[in-house]
């Protein structure tokens, strides 16, 4: 009963649950806005445009009802990351004003300068991304997908069988850990342990549970497929979702915002600098 | 609704899991399928709906050969089919799409779809739970999901591969209740099975060994053969093995043992 307690606290994906205009997008909306906005990112310069940048992601979280807090969370997996990244550029930076050197190590304004930028435009990828990942189920993302690679399904990309790929691994994810649980316990109580012991042992252990769960999921591939197919799946050809992703005018509106607002990002690297 | 005639399957060259079977399932008939493991009761079954294809002989469905359907979707469409195993057949993140996954595939249109959603998820009583995710149903409630699936094809035939082996008695009741209906409704049955209290409510009895039709005749007939069954490594119920030892052959339940046992006071 531990399994069925932790089966519904993990939750796939990031979607945060709300109720709020963001949410209620269509998800190819923000799939179009979110690469533009994070190219948009890839061009500022500037701390001042970086502060336009943050009041219109703050603003976006807010409307989507995400705390910012839980956006600025997703920081803290690339932590390391992010102080190695802004160490090279801060160190390996050249410049003319040097601030402190040691050996082959100078710590240049320009450095800390660029240091600074680097890492305003990670958080700040890293953290709007949730307005995407937060606001749309795993499910309505893997539709706009579909949907948005749909006109390449001519040049041959798959873009159904992705979608389709996509809905099963959702449907299976608690079903294989459900049974990886179960095949764990059946082998400890036969003594077989892997959080124990030597890296040899182990390693046995671990292969001893990722071998019978491979297996299975083969079986239940299997018999998947024959299900699927008693069911009259052949495939994307003729088919209709009963999901139905709906295009409004208020996606248009938040595209074209989104639109203007990273021109002026782009437009900023040849504007004169603010600051 | 079936009929299949010197029905032969190969899965390869010179091994027969189907050999030379000929039988007659009329519509609106409930047909129970047994025999021991590997008797080829489940490749008889995927024949019926063209998920195998006959090595030698005829399959007809409705009357027409399954070769002659001509589009594999109309005869998957006419004859639904459920599995063993619930958690393997659910394709759907939540039940509503799961029911509608077979329409889906049909290009049945969307408001045609919501109202079959409502109405099979009535025949299976899972109304409610259209928003639930199947992994948090009890088995009894996933293999009825997968029955509401079949039935949103609007299919003439229903075929249970084994689909209440794994599921705990309350499951299996609740499973056989939706079967009743369905039956009662005029929808055909055919029912592979281990159970013999389940073959008990069928009106037509199977019997597969070895890849071979060895009986096909109402229950109460095929449990008068104590020995012949036995001798395919089929066990009948108890009370119909009690009914035969106090010489009341084929008794299906209790009541009926009752009864035979005060008429012959």
């Amino acid at each position: 009963m531990l399994m069925a307690a932790k089966k519904r606290q993990i939750r796939f994906g990031a979607y945060y649950p709300a109720e709020s205009p963001v949410h209620s997008l269509d998800p190819r909306a923000k799939i179009i806005a979110m690469l533009l906005f994070l190219t948009g990112i890839l061009f500022v310069e500037s701390y001042a445009w970086f502060a336009a940048v943050y009041a219109f992601g703050l603003l976006a979280l807010r409307l989507a009802r995400i705390p910012a807090g839980k956006a600025f969370g997703a920081v803290r997996g690339l932590v390391v990351l992010l102080i190695f990244t802004a160490l090279i550029n801060a160190f390996f930076t050249r410049g003319e004003m040097v601030l402190w050197q040691y050996g082959a190590l100078t710590l240049t304004l320009e450095g800390l300068h660029r240091s600074a930028l680097m890492l305003l435009r990670l958080v700040a990828m890293v953290a709007f991304s949730g307005l995407l990942t937060f606001t749309t189920t795993p499910i309505a993302l893997s539709d706009a997908l579909e949907s948005l690679g749909r006109p390449l399904a001519r040049f041959g990309f798959p873009a159904h069988e992705f979608a389709m790929m996509m809905t099963i691994a959702l449907r299976f994810i608690p079903v294989l850990l459900e049974e990886a649980d179960k095949i764990m316990k059946a082998q400890r109580s036969r003594g077989g342990d892997w959080r124990e012991g030597s890296l040899t042992r182990r390693m046995k252990g671990i292969i001893a549970v990722v071998v019978p769960l491979l297996f299975n999921a083969l079986k239940r591939a299997d018999d998947l497929a024959i299900a699927m197919e008693a069911r009259g799946y052949i495939g994307g050809k003729g088919r209709i979702s009963l999901r139905e992703l709906r295009w409004r005018p208020v996606d248009t509106a938040v595209l074209l915002v989104v639109l203007v607002f990273v021109a002026l990002l782009v437009a900023s690297r040849w504007l004169p600098p603010l600051w | 609704m079936f009929r299949l005639e010197n029905v032969t399957y190969e899965y390869q060259a010179g091994v027969k899991a189907l050999a030379d079977v000929s039988l007659h399932i009329p519509r609106g008939c409930w047909a129970a399928v047994i025999g021991a493991n590997g008797s080829g009761k489940s490749t008889m079954a995927r024949h019926l709906n063209g998920l195998l294809a006959a090595t030698s002989g005829r399959v007809l469905v409705d009357g027409r050969d399954v070769n002659e359907y001509a589009n594999v979707q109309q005869l998957r469409r006419k004859v639904g089919i459920v599995f063993q195993n619930p958690d393997n057949q659910i394709v759907g993140n939540s039940v509503e799409e799961d029911v509608a996954f077979g329409p889906e595939n049909l290009g049945v249109p969307r408001d045609e779809m919501r109202r079959r959603i409502t109405e099979v998820l009535g025949m299976v009583g899972l109304v409610g739970r259209e928003k639930a995710d199947p992994n948090n149903l009890s088995g009894g409630q996933k293999q009825r999901l997968a029955i509401a699936g079949a039935l949103a094809m609007q299919p003439e035939a229903l075929i249970l591969d084994e689909a209440t082996a794994m599921l705990d008695p309350v499951g299996a009741a609740e499973v056989l209740e939706v079967l009743r209906r369905l039956h009662a409704g005029g929808m055909t049955i055919v029912m592979i099975t281990h159970s013999m209290a389940e073959v008990a409510e069928a009106e037509l009895a199977v019997v597969m060994a070895n890849g071979r039709l060895q009986m096909a005749a109402p229950p109460a007939e095929i449990f008068r053969r104590e020995q012949e069954l036995r001798g395919w490594h089929i066990e009948l119920p108890p009370v119909t093995q009690l009914g035969n030892m106090l010489g009341m052959k084929g008794c299906l339940s209790l009541d009926e043992l009752l009864t035979r046992l005060d008429v012959g006071r």
